[in-house]
């Protein structure tokens, strides 16, 4: 199996390029494609998402200098985009008239769309109560158990910041799942 | 021990196997994230150049073939106008000639050298001046001897 020592050992053979972005792309597009997904609920939404994150790394791959680690990198451009990207749609829906978390936490009730139980359904809502950014936080800890010291090289918080954010949507979601 | 993510997850045991994706969905997309990147991918500036100069300079032959062709037909035009007049106006002086005869030396219209191309038309628009000047048949039978037609 290769890692991210394989990856930039190619990077640096500028034949390779399209080598090193392949290792890439299999060793992380599962993880980029389910932050996406979580956050945004929608497939194709998230697929947008996954699509758009791996141009903006095949794009900014030859200029990266190892200056952070290769995954920091990776998932910082995730969350950008993500983060982007769900302005966009929440810019959209206000010009509609509706939230946007509301729309996602509807689709939740789609048999086609979301397939989980009545309890993993309330799990999804309780999470679309988060802000923006705590939810990443929460995301990034719950799912992928990223390190902090990871996830603040991701996202340019500090350990402690996280921490706290990671705290209080725990608090927040146990909160609204008691309430219910 | 139980850390409070372990906690958290009782409330959701299989996450990402309840969102629904299309079958295959994987496997496709680095088909069309590869697609993209090489829609995307800028032309080479060298083979982008070479396009440039071969536009340019086929813009610069038909222009210039254009402009050939107008002044080639400009040119035609003005000769057959100078030698038409040329003509009207010898029928015309010969004519007065006749009834006023004097000693002033008017230009020999022989000396009008025609292109065997042009023969035709000539014919046709001398026949057409002689209408325009009123000539009688006599005078368009002169007219025709003198210019050796």
């Amino acid at each position: 199996m290769f890692d991210d020592q394989d990856i930039l050992e190619l990077l640096t053979d500028k034949q390779a390029p399209t080598a090193s972005f392949n290792l890439l792309f299999d060793r992380y597009h599962q993880k980029v494609y389910w932050h996406a997904r979580r956050m945004v609920l929608d497939h194709d939404d998230a697929d947008d998402i996954t699509q758009n994150i791996f141009i903006r790394i095949w794009n900014g791959l030859p200029s990266f200098r190892g200056d952070s680690r290769l995954s920091s990198w990776i998932f910082r451009i995730t969350v950008n985009e993500t983060l982007n990207f769900m302005q966009s749609k929440k810019l959209k829906a206000a010009l509609s008239f509706k939230d946007y978390e509301e729309v996602l936490s509807n689709k939740l009730h789609d048999q086609t769309f979301y397939k989980g139980s009545a309890i993993e359904q309330n799990f999804q809502k309780a999470l679309l109560t988060l802000p923006t950014k705590q939810r990443q936080v929460f995301l990034l800890r719950y799912y992928d158990n990223m390190p902090y010291e990871t996830m603040s090289e991701a996202l340019g918080t500090s350990v402690g910041a996280l921490k706290a954010s990671y705290h209080h949507a725990s608090n927040k979601i146990e909160k609204y799942l008691k309430a219910l | 021990m139980k850390t409070e993510n372990d906690e958290l997850k009782r409330f959701s045991p299989t996450p990402d196997s309840e969102f629904g994706i299309p079958d295959g969905y994987f496997e496709n997309l680095k088909f069309e994230i590869d697609r993209k990147i090489c829609a995307s991918r800028p032309i080479n500036h060298k083979v982008r150049n070479r396009w440039i100069y071969a536009t340019a300079a086929s813009i610069v032959l038909l222009l210039g073939s254009a402009i050939y062709t107008i002044s080639l037909k400009e040119i035609n035009s003005t000769q057959k106008g100078v030698q038409l007049t040329n003509i009207a106006m010898d029928s015309n002086l010969h004519s007065i000639e006749e009834n006023h005869p004097s000693n002033t030396s008017y230009p020999d219209a022989t000396q009008i050298t025609l292109s065997p191309e042009n023969q035709d038309i000539l014919d046709d628009e001398l026949i057409a001046a002689a209408d325009e000047l009123n000539l009688s048949d006599e005078e368009l039978v002169e007219l025709t001897e003198y210019i050796d037609l």
